[in-house]
């Protein structure tokens, strides 16, 4: 009988933080810039170039870590991590090792309706390697620009046990970072990567398997997709009867496969030391404190908080929840306008059509003082439903109010066929006699009828409208 | 160090104690050819076994070092500054590419231009 195995997963995530300068220098972080472009000593690695570390690394590291429910430690140092590449001039990447500022927390996230929490073994700061560019004839090209840029190593516990739980897990991180505003959230540039250790062991033991390391899976279903096929991979060495080699191994989205970078025989050496260039880092209480206060309410607990009081469906909770962009509209929106329902599927459907988000931010084509004012006014009965979407559309990405488009265009409910037939109606009840005379065919009395609605709607019911209504109630067809 | 030494049993062996982290370790030709390959070294025969000297001195000394009772000292990583400076987060003027690409061995357009390899991650 095949044996049942148990999948184990811990992930590795390094996130970019969002400075404007180097973690050790003050070169630029900007992204796409022409290759080579901000590029200084420390960059380079020339010979006496100093580091002198950035404030606001620190600041953005702390936060994302009290994000994590981490501790963090007052002191913590900086150590080379020592290899030769062509990306990294230096010969050692400088990083933190055996004494990193922060360790032991959690993320907390939900998967199919179930709440997940998931240990932190640690966040350290670091930085970025290089860019290479291969295949330009004979020769690989190394751009130096993200050589420094400062990032976050975030590394997971071995707590995930499905593919679908390792995407979850991402997912939940990328939104918890792109709230306390640390991290773009963006994949595709590699402001976000993720290595994935994987192994295998037989159902309930408690020993763990030999595990292989997944590099570099950029997308959320790369994620999902290089586990499965890894642990496919592994099941069928195990099943054979082999055994699990401990290596590093790149997956192929293209093919979906994985193959062998390094087998642990070329394992690296990394001979960490404590970087002498850069004294211990402290990080006084008073940082701490005032990280603490931005962190705010994670987008978890406001999912949470949003079912449970504000009455919203887990999934538009969740749809609202992950950009804190939108999160923000909505709240700012609720503050004018308390109806939480009726905002919720307004930003859904309308808003969040024409919205288009960058990194931490987003532009939305209303203001949530527009979207108010328009929500107001459909309940106060002054423009229907209906009416509301067609003024949506004229006040997109323009800042005006909605109130004066109602008047300019002269939409009210008067002009809404629905809102005007009732009293069409009782005014043909109310004057049988000319009612009878233009179903006998004296056109001219239908005026008669216009002018009684005008004079009850203070003259705001558009005429063509109310025309053609009669003629339909007295059954004689439109002119 | 300290925290090391207190894993460590130390025995006594015909009145003398021998602890077991004091004792020298000798280096074999196996270490200096590691440790050269790490630095990308290329060694002659001789030059190997002349490091296995040089480093067993070291490692002498290291063991000189050990006899000293540590174990209520705090490890030191740093000397001379306490704490690390932080600086704002501005930016600079870059280097002038040029300038510097110039100082490359080769360039392949605004870069620095190495043997083909693959990446690693």
């Amino acid at each position: 009988m095949a044996t049942s195995y148990e999948t184990v997963i811990g992930l590795e995530v390094h996130a970019q933080l969002l400075t404007a300068s180097k973690l050790f220098c003050s070169s630029s972080t900007e992204f796409g810039s022409t290759p080579n472009s901000h590029i200084s000593p420390v960059t380079l690695g020339l010979p006496g170039a100093l580091p002198v570390l950035n404030r606001r690394a620190v600041e953005m590291a702390v936060r994302a870590a009290l994000a994590l429910s981490c501790t963090i430690h007052e002191r913590s140092i900086f150590a080379r991590k020592n290899y030769f590449y062509p990306d990294l001039p230096k010969g050692y990447q400088v990083s933190q090792y055996e004494e990193p500022f922060s360790t032991d927390g959690h993320l907390e996230f939900e998967l199919e309706g179930a709440v997940r929490r998931v240990g932190i073994v640690r966040v350290h700061m670091e930085e970025d390697a290089g860019k290479n560019v291969h295949g330009v004839g004979g020769d690989s090209v190394v751009d130096l620009n993200r050589a420094g840029v400062p990032l976050i190593e975030i590394v997971g516990a071995p707590d995930l046990r499905s593919s679908g739980e390792a995407a979850a897990y991402m997912r939940a991180l990328r939104d918890v970072l792109l709230y306390i505003g640390v991290n773009d959230g963006n994949l595709e540039e590699g402001s976000l990567r993720c290595d994935a250790n994987v192994s295998l062991r037989p159902l309930g033991q408690v020993e763990l398997g030999t595990r292989c390391e997944l590099k570099n899976l950029n997308s959320f279903r790369f994620v999902q997709k290089a586990i499965d096929v890894e642990v496919a991979r592994q099941t069928a060495i195990l099943d054979a009867g082999g055994t699990i080699e401990q290596e590093t191994r790149a997956f192929h989205p293209e093919f979906g496969t994985t193959s062998t970078l390094r087998s642990k025989e070329d394992a690296h050496d990394y001979r960490y030391f404590p970087e002498p260039d850069l004294p211990p880092l402290v990080i006084p209480p008073a940082m701490i404190e005032a990280q603490r206060a931005l962190v705010g309410e994670l987008p978890f607990a406001r999912r949470q908080r949003w079912v449970s009081e504000l009455g919203l469906t887990p999934a538009a909770a969740l749809i609202l929840s992950q950009h804190p962009a939108v999160a923000r509209l909505f709240e700012d929106t609720l503050a004018a306008y308390p109806q939480p329902v009726q905002v919720a599927n307004w930003i859904q459907t309308e808003v969040l059509r024409g919205a288009r988000s960058h990194g931490t931010t987003m532009e939305f084509g209303v203001t949530s003082g527009q979207l108010a004012e328009l929500l107001g006014l459909v309940e106060a009965g002054t423009i229907s439903g209906k009416q509301a979407k067609e003024v949506f559309a004229v006040i997109e990405g323009t800042l005006r109010s909605p109130r004066a488009v109602v008047s300019e265009l002269g939409l009210r409910v008067v002009a809404d066929a629905g809102s005007l037939r009732p009293l069409c109606e009782e005014l043909i009840a109310a004057h049988p006699k000319e009612a009878a005379a233009v179903r006998a065919g004296k056109r001219g009395i239908l005026g008669f009828f216009v002018g009684q609605v005008m004079k009850r709607t203070n003259k705001s019911a558009e005429p063509k409208l109310v025309n053609d209504l009669f003629a339909e109630l007295l059954g004689i067809g439109p002119e | 160090m300290g925290r090391r030494r207190e894993t460590l049993a130390v025995r006594e062996v015909d009145g003398r104690v021998l602890d077991p982290f004091a004792t020298p370790m000798t280096i074999t030709r196996q270490d200096v050819l590691h440790i050269a390959r790490l630095a990308r070294l290329r060694l002659e025969d001789h030059e190997v076994e002349g490091f296995i000297g040089e480093l067993d001195r070291i490692l002498e000394y290291i063991g000189l070092l050990r006899e000293l009772d540590t174990t209520e000292i705090p490890a030191m990583s740093h000397v001379v500054v306490a704490e690390s400076p932080l600086r704002d987060d501005t930016v600079a003027p870059a280097l002038d590419r040029d300038a510097v690409l110039a100082e490359a061995p080769r360039r392949v357009g605004e870069g620095f231009a190495v043997p083909a390899f693959v990446d690693e991650g």
